[in-house]
């Protein structure tokens, strides 16, 4: 006769977890959970931040470098078209390096990335300056499934030298240090996030002092200043679903990519 | 998608870190998912959402009384969550009436997994946390929302759908 608890047994015995992954993976989406559950509870307005003016802002051309692989992209052959594609994780990567080279001098290494619901894009960025590659990452949200209003403010207690400001076009901008979301002594992170009533997005980009486990701080301070970001998440193409067609060419050329998901995108 | 699970009970000590959690379970957790989704790839992405759920919510699972317990519960909360939002592949079982099986090829032989496939994810759950997580009914009723006897209605014509395909299935609800 057949026990069922032992087909069951029998039909899984030869499975087994890729535990270095699955923690990693855990992990990174547990902290981005973490991240955006702090969100729900922020209320109020204060402070102002310098504004980046002009819609028609385009990143221009911007060359990447892979010291690993020895291999370079051209993240954007020039000025963006205007026209859009379907965003990717490929995409989103090389859409935030591109945006990234606009704003600082550096190499790009570990891309890694999601498209789907909620597209996340990361990367290590080594400045030009010196110092050790620290982790960059983007999450584009709906903004909607929040129910937030409109007010941003500066309420939590993990965000420290924060400041919101209302923006003219109706999209808020707030940026803070976070030195609590890490498991790292020492770990330090520079956020610079755009809540778009008009695009329902909420754009969360961050500057780590850590690499991609955030654990171990590599350096003092996080690769790029809370102003590098604040002109970073400002530009106006960013979008939970397309992006500029010359991003999504330029994905498909990255050098080095890794999918945060089974599915591979 | 986030998962309440405040009514946990949490008491004590038992797990020293994150990382020890998921040494100890990780094995366990991906063949319970696989067994649930049938699908080594989606399974693989239930158990990193369970884990990520456990641990953005760390210090209540490293006080909880059976931590083990608890990443179990959010794992079959997250599939059974996911499943009512796609509803894709489900067979929807009529609750409280008894509807005749429709025979069945003995020539076509299924596998075990495809013949979970073949019940709702509800069920598939009950199977799986009973038989093979071998949790008493009354946990797995806590676990799926269900009366005790509901519970056992189910199990019973869940494994009545199994024999159709494994006629020496042995265990009874």
């Amino acid at each position: 006769m057949m026990k069922l608890h032992d087909s069951l047994t029998d039909a899984v015995a030869d499975v087994s977890a890729d535990l270095p992954t699955l923690l990693d993976g855990s992990r990174r989406q547990g902290l981005a959970l973490r991240r955006r559950r702090r969100v729900l509870a922020a209320v109020g307005a204060t402070a102002a931040v310098a504004v980046l003016a002009g819609s028609g802002y385009a990143v221009a051309a911007a060359v990447g470098h892979d010291p690993h692989t020895g291999a370079s992209w051209a993240a954007s052959p020039g000025p963006t078209s205007g026209a859009t594609a379907p965003l990717t994780g490929r995409s989103l990567d090389a859409a935030l390096a591109a945006a990234v080279d606009h704003v600082a001098d550096g190499a790009f290494t570990a891309f890694r990335g999601n498209g789907g619901g909620e597209p996340m894009g990361e990367f290590l960025f080594a400045p030009k300056a010196g110092g050790a590659a620290g982790l960059v990452q983007i999450d584009l949200q709906r903004l909607s499934s929040y129910g937030l209003s409109t007010t941003y403010g500066c309420g939590q207690p993990y965000m420290h030298d924060c400041a919101s400001q209302q923006l003219p076009d109706g999209d808020t901008l707030r940026t803070y240090t976070d030195e609590s979301s890490g498991s790292a002594g020492g770990y330090r992170r520079y956020v610079a996030e755009v809540l778009s009533p008009r695009r329902d997005l909420r754009l969360v980009l961050g500057a780590a002092n850590t690499q991609q486990d955030e654990r171990h701080a590599v350096r003092p301070d996080p690769v790029l200043s809370p102003a590098q970001l604040s002109t970073v998440a400002l530009l106006p193409w960013w979008d939970r679903t397309r992006l500029p067609v010359e991003y999504v060419e330029a994905g498909r050329r990255l050098p080095s990519y890794a999918s945060l998901t089974s599915s591979g995108d | 998608m986030t998962i309440d699970l405040a009514e946990e009970p949490v008491t004590g000590t038992r797990v020293g870190s994150f990382e020890e959690l998921v040494a100890m379970t990780g094995d366990r957790m991906l063949r319970t998912a696989v067994l649930l989704t049938g699908d080594r790839h989606e399974a693989e992405d239930l158990v990193q959402s369970a884990y990520a759920q456990a641990f953005a919510r760390w210090r209540l699972v490293a006080r909880a009384e059976n931590p083990v317990a608890y990443v179990r519960t959010i794992l079959t909360r997250v599939f059974l969550a996911d499943r009512r939002r796609r509803r894709v592949g489900e067979v929807a079982w009529t609750a409280g009436t008894d509807v005749a099986a429709a025979p069945v090829d003995p020539a076509l032989r299924l596998s075990l997994l495809d013949a979970l496939a073949t019940l709702s994810a509800q069920d598939r759950a009950l199977l799986v946390l009973r038989y093979f997580e071998d949790l008493p009914y009354p946990e797995v009723a806590d676990q799926l929302g269900l009366s005790h006897a509901a519970c056992r209605t189910r199990a019973s014509r869940a494994l009545a759908r199994l024999r159709l395909h494994f006629p020496d299935l042995a265990d009874q609800a």
